[in-house]
């Protein structure tokens, strides 16, 4: 029978097996233990096959995404950041953005990383490197400066997110020219804006990002964007609450209640 | 003679209380193979490297569900690294050109880690070149269902129908080009 479980001992070995098809094998090889030495031994030689490629140094930006990676989760698993109010203070704009816009701007010509958002695989290398170097700098308790870097962990945690999910967001009528992206990380809830191509307003507005479930939107903060009308905002609050559409409005400096202002980008 | 490193086991235990040196050494130990594993599946370098930092980052959360009764620590890390690069390849961001083995798999702008241990990579290239010796030994039809089925990710039934095959057919294939290549390497077993 071409599906009796013990047809299946070779695929199984391969690891090329769907998940109900390897619960019949270790079903079947529970019931007949005498099946565990060929498995054994078709085993040993599939474990041979990744072997037969000649090996490849990743680069070292992998590592370093690798162990930001690790740095961001421990300190959140320290209570660092979980326990943190939601900061959504009206016009706040943290001092390391702008250093980080200068290095971006500073910076070699950005290698596109495939599978990452667009927008924020353009602006993730050189913000991995920099982090490497600020986490060495890194030496006084100066509370502040380790508030910035761990935003910007977090930040690159959700961005390079295997399993993050991408919305993208567009233009509206009113700015067509924009785009968007809101990055979600899986899971805990943590998400990153990065837009593109929005003009930067007057002192006395701000844009302002808005998750919206059914006809409700809810203010998820206000951000700036640089000269060149590009901005990157780590999402603060996690657990997000659940949504399907995302929106970003121009509102008065401070931000408002309910989007009262132009709707610029729009996405879901 | 210096003390004896840890054991890929041992790296393990410690990773699971969160020792990064465990993990980075893991990581020198094992990313270039997982590199080059998935970058032959996937036949694209940035892709490769995405499936690289994940499988580690795997690694680290999921140590405690490492087992070595089911086998070496590089094996299971070669089988998370396979499983995101196949999901990846089927979820249709890339294609691949399909690979003769033995292929050329290293590219021309590959790093040298002026870190690498020489005696090392000599062991692994001649390990790398042996294995690929033998899989040419194999016969065509057999050494097509293997790669079909683990560097492209298909199904046992898509071979099948790919390859115009009765489905014991491929059953079969699958089974004699492992018990083959089994018997060729043999000698070699040391190193699982």
């Amino acid at each position: 029978m071409d599906d009796h479980p013990r047809e299946l001992l070779a695929f199984y070995a391969l690891d090329a097996v769907s998940e109900s098809e390897r619960r019949q094998v270790e079903a079947y090889l529970a019931e007949n233990p005498e099946a565990l030495a060929e498995l054994k031994a078709l085993r040993a030689a599939a474990h041979q096959l990744p072997l037969s490629i000649e090996p490849a140094t990743p680069p070292a930006a992998v590592a370093a995404g690798l162990m930001a990676r690790i740095r961001a989760d421990h300190r959140d698993t320290a209570g660092a950041v979980a326990d943190r109010p939601e900061p959504r203070l009206p016009g706040r704009r943290p001092a390391f953005r702008r250093s980080w816009w200068t290095r971006f701007r500073q910076g070699p010509a950005l290698p596109a990383v495939a599978g990452l958002a667009l927008l924020a695989a353009l602006l993730l290398p050189i913000w991995i490197v920099s982090l490497q170097a600020r986490v060495r700098d890194l030496t006084a308790e100066n509370d502040a400066l380790r508030q910035q870097l761990l935003t910007q962990q977090e930040t690159v945690a959700v961005l390079t997110g295997f399993d993050s999910r991408v919305i993208t967001i567009n233009g509206t009528e009113a700015r067509p020219q924009a785009r968007g992206e809101l990055v979600v990380e899986a899971g805990a809830g943590r998400a990153v804006l990065v837009v593109t191509d929005l003009a930067p307003l007057p002192g006395d507005q701000t844009y302002q990002l808005w998750l919206i479930q059914g006809d409700s939107p809810v203010s998820a903060g206000t951000f700036q964007v640089d000269a060149q009308g590009r901005g990157l905002f780590p999402v603060t609050g996690a657990p997000l609450p659940s949504f399907d559409a995302v929106g970003v409005s121009i509102e008065p400096a401070g931000g408002s209640a309910a989007p009262t202002g132009d709707i610029v980008l729009l996405g879901g | 003679m210096n003390e004896p490193e840890p054991g890929d086991e041992q790296l393990m235990a410690r990773i699971t209380t969160r020792d990064e040196q465990a993990l980075a050494e893991l990581y020198r130990r094992h990313a270039p193979v997982v590199m080059g594993l998935a970058r032959r599946i996937l036949g694209d370098q940035a892709l490769a490297e995405e499936v690289t930092q994940e499988t580690f980052w795997r690694a680290w959360n999921r140590a405690d569900t490492y087992r070595p009764a089911s086998g070496a620590v590089g094996g299971w890390l070669y089988g998370i690294a396979r499983n995101l690069a196949i999901d990846r390849l089927r979820r249709g961001r890339r294609r691949p050109v399909a690979v003769d083995l033995p292929g050329e798999d290293r590219a021309a702008g590959d790093l040298v880690d002026p870190a690498a241990d020489v005696p090392e990579i000599a062991r692994r290239a001649r390990q790398a070149s042996l294995v690929r010796r033998a899989l040419q030994a194999l016969p065509p039809e057999q050494l097509a269902v293997i790669e079909l089925a683990y560097f492209q990710g298909l199904t046992r039934r898509e071979i099948a129908e790919s390859e115009s095959l009765p489905l014991g057919t491929v059953h079969t294939r699958a089974r004699l080009a492992l018990l083959k290549l089994r018997e060729l390497l043999r000698p070699e077993d040391s190193e699982s």
